[in-house]
């Protein structure tokens, strides 16, 4: 009999795939975790390395992954899509009882200067523990430019995003958003996109509901020639106020002023640069938050469901 | 005059971090002024055509391609950076060697990438396994140590600090672990349950928690202790801690003791402590039973079936098929084991059968090899003198094909007993191997008898191993001693 690895958990957006399509292919193959592929969706199944976000789908039962992962099929091959389960090759995954992650709640208020100290900590933080390469220093950490070519090519992009968040934050434009950060630096996930995630799902965390979705809209519209068909799975997952449980948990020890180093660990432990490039795209968007609102914050939260 | 060169690859996806390493690779190289490796989106082309290493087919590139781009000196440094990207980018990322993220070289950079860890495997020589034992201890992780030849003084003080710390340390020599429903090294993929086990011995807790695993039951957690625990000398400092942890844990409602006899004053205080708990337990020690008394809430089991029995409450089911009878010239087994313990388990049945005993690796009452003439012969083919410089059989089955081969050519030889061990860490396929190795045996000759240890969840699939067996003529049985005893029987 065929061992059937149990996923455990997956994000809202790694359900919905399974609940859209009956057919999919394997799009890449990694040692902890690979990627199927559907029309533009995707899902990311693996080990609990992975950790838990909207596209991910976890077997954290360790010796049903390791079997499963023996007997992966090569990328191209196809994976059927039913009720209950995800078979690909000889590997079989068991969807019934699987749970569905959600990111946490967000805080409903807080004081102005608890969270500028908070970004402050970080910025320090960042001085010594931000990766060379990526943008994140553009943001964080450090007043002047390194001279890589990517910072050089995004600091400018950088800037004009941040001024358009500063206006439509305070509703003085309807300008379109600048996207040119879109497809920007290496990786899967290209820095500047990661940047646009966390900037999007910091928005939703400070109730910006309509300006995540104006600068969604200038994402998708420009998506299909600027990035990678992955990296723009993520971006909607990221409008939709979703992302990976550390940068969700990151941006409520901000908000809280909690001690944040342990969980930018963790952040930075994702992709090369990923996680500290969506922790920069975060953090511009509450710095400008946060000098623009009163001693108080509050926030008036929409129930997001899928 | 520098040479731009782009090769594009189209669908090759590639963690960041493998493609960040990769990238610096091409870059290290002589004769190569600049390299890039980024996905060809219009922003990345930018970037690479500011850093002027794009050329008119990277240009062409789409969002979903990888671009590979180099500067270099000459045409020559040109071919040899696209072979070592392709050779980089092509890499297996399957193998069991890890795929091609960084891997920590310290056990301190393993706990800074995985601050949450709390148990370290140590499987380096044995000189220097304690001192990375130390380590890990220090870090405020308990450690299973795999490696062997550590001596035993330092076992002792090591143990001691893991007791003060309030930590564990499992081995040394220790093979087989199961926690929290992990296996660890040599081990089988079983269901989470409440049964606990304890024990010296890596076969035997293997066996025993398949035996249990098969009977519908499952482990909670399986702690080795090392095969010295409970000498004198150290006192059963592990098997004391793994008890208290597996008295304390809620999950556990059977714990199961496996060893070989203890040293009866250590059996003594084992036997005290145990009388406390208010959770049953089964003793089972291969080769004798406790002087004193057993508290009300402890079993006894002479064998690893027996224990399993304890613990299901009922027992496995008997061999029903016919027993062929050898040759009236062929009365004696010939034992050719993969564990230690089986090995031993099979010595102690065919003693108290009163048969003559020899073996590579003697319980008290049996004799080493050589010593006597038509003696049943048990060996372990585990042991140091077969290993030494050789996989063990568990891993390489093959290590067993000349043994084999020359107890089926022995006239004296009526029966072979096996054991094929399954799980984590053993060969893909003993069965296959085993039954290539038979080659034209088909029956004739020796009968031979094998149990196997393993459960459906391995990656061996038991089943599928014991149908290979079956169809090769080999009679099966539920479990080593079973297995001997089935033996006894053809011979008697």
């Amino acid at each position: 009999m065929r061992p059937v690895a149990p996923i455990s958990v997956w994000g809202a957006h790694a359900r919905r795939f399974a609940q859209c399509h009956v057919s999919a292919h394997v799009m890449a193959v990694f040692a902890r975790s690979f990627h199927v592929q559907a029309g533009g969706d995707f899902v990311c199944i693996g080990d609990a390395s992975i950790g838990k976000g909207p596209l991910n789908a976890i077997v954290d039962d360790g010796v049903g992954w390791a079997w499963a992962a023996r007997h992966l099929p090569a990328e191209g091959a196809e994976v059927r899509i039913g009720e209950g389960g995800i078979k690909c090759g000889r590997a079989a995954f068991a969807t019934a009882e699987t749970s569905i992650w959600r990111p946490p709640p967000w805080p409903r208020s807080g004081e102005r200067r608890v969270l500028m100290h908070a970004l402050d900590d970080l910025d320090r933080l960042a001085c010594e523990e931000a990766p060379v390469d990526g943008i994140a220093r553009v943001v964080l950490g450090s007043a002047s430019l390194p001279a890589s070519a990517l910072a050089r090519v995004a600091g400018p992009r950088v800037a004009r995003l941040r001024e358009w968040a500063s206006a439509r934050l305070t509703r003085l434009t309807h300008e379109p958003a600048p996207v040119d950060l879109l497809g920007l630096g290496p990786g899967l996930t290209p820095s500047g996109d990661d940047l646009l995630c966390g900037a999007l799902v910091a928005l939703r965390a400070m109730g910006q509901v309509d300006a995540a979705r104006d600068l969604h809209a200038a994402i998708a519209a420009a998506a299909p020639l600027a990035t990678t068909p992955l990296s723009a799975a993520f971006l909607r997952a990221a409008a939709e106020g979703h992302s990976s449980e550390a940068l969700h948990r990151t941006i409520i020890a901000l908000l809280e002023h909690q001690s944040v180093a342990r969980y930018v660990k963790v952040v930075a432990g994702i992709g090369h640069t990923s996680g500290w490039d969506a922790l920069a795209g975060a953090v511009l968007v509450l710095r400008t938050f946060g000098s623009m609102t009163g001693q108080v914050w509050r926030v008036a939260r929409p129930s997001i469901s899928l | 005059m520098l040479i731009i060169r782009n090769e594009i690859r189209k669908g090759l996806y590639l963690d960041s971090v493998a493609l960040m390493r990769a990238a610096r690779a091409i870059a290290a190289l002589p004769g190569v002024e600049e390299a890039g490796m980024m996905m060809g989106t219009p922003a990345n082309k930018e970037i690479l055509r500011e850093a002027g290493v794009l050329d008119e087919a990277g240009a062409q590139a789409g969002p979903g391609d990888l671009v590979i781009a180099v500067r270099v000196r000459d045409a020559d440094a040109a071919a040899a950076a696209m072979t070592e990207a392709r050779r980089l980018l092509d890499q297996p990322r399957r193998s069991e060697a890890g795929d091609a993220s960084w891997q920590p070289r310290t056990l301190r950079g393993a706990v800074e990438q995985m601050p949450d860890a709390n148990l370290a495997l140590i499987s380096v020589p044995g000189d220097f396994a304690v001192a990375e034992a130390r380590k890990g201890l220090r870090r405020g992780l308990n450690v299973m140590i795999f490696s062997d030849n550590v001596p035993l003084g330092q076992e002792i003080a090591l143990k001691r600090e893991a007791r003060d710390l309030g930590l564990l340390v499992m081995g040394p020599d220790c093979g087989t672990a199961i926690i929290g429903g992990v296996p660890l090294a040599f081990a089988n993929s079983v269901p989470r349950g409440d049964v606990g086990i304890v024990g010296a011995s890596g076969t035997g807790i293997q066996e025993v928690s398949c035996l249990i695993a098969n009977g519908g039951r499952g482990i909670s957690h399986a702690i080795g202790t090392g095969g010295r625990d409970l000498t004198q000398e150290v006192g059963g400092i592990t098997t004391f801690a793994a008890i208290d942890l597996l008295d304390k844990d809620p999950a556990t409602r059977h714990i199961v003791l496996i060893s070989k006899p203890p040293a009866r004053e250590v059996a003594k205080q084992v036997l005290a402590r145990v009388g406390k708990s208010a959770k049953p337990f089964t003793l089972c020690l291969i080769g004798s039973r406790p002087d004193a008394a057993l508290p009300a809430n402890v079993r006894f089991a002479g064998t690893l079936a027996e224990a399993a029995e304890a613990v299901l409450g009922r027992k496995l089911a008997a061999y029903q098929g016919a027993l062929p009878k050898p040759a009236s010239a062929a009365k004696l087994i010939r034992g050719l084991f993969c564990g230690g313990t089986l090995c031993s388990e099979a010595q102690m049945i065919l003693q108290r059968s009163g048969l003559d005993v020899v073996s590579n690796v003697p319980v008290p009452g049996a004799e080493r090899l050589g010593a006597k003439r038509n003696a049943h012969m048990m060996i372990d083919l585990g042991d140091d003198e077969f290993t030494r410089g050789r996989p063990h059989p568990m891993i390489e089955p093959a290590t067993r094909d000349a043994p084999l081969a020359e107890a089926l050519a022995d006239e004296t030889v009526g029966v072979v007993v096996l054991d094929v061990v399954l799980g984590w860490g053993s060969h893909p396929d003993p069965a296959g191997q085993l039954v290539r190795a038979l080659g034209n045996w088909a029956g004739t000759g020796p009968m031979i008898v094998a149990s196997v240890v393993g459960t459906e969840a391995d990656p061996q699939v038991r089943s599928s191993q014991v149908r290979k067996l079956a169809d090769a003529g080999i009679i099966l049985a539920a479990s080593n001693a079973s297995a001997t005893e089935i033996a006894l029987q053809c011979v008697r």
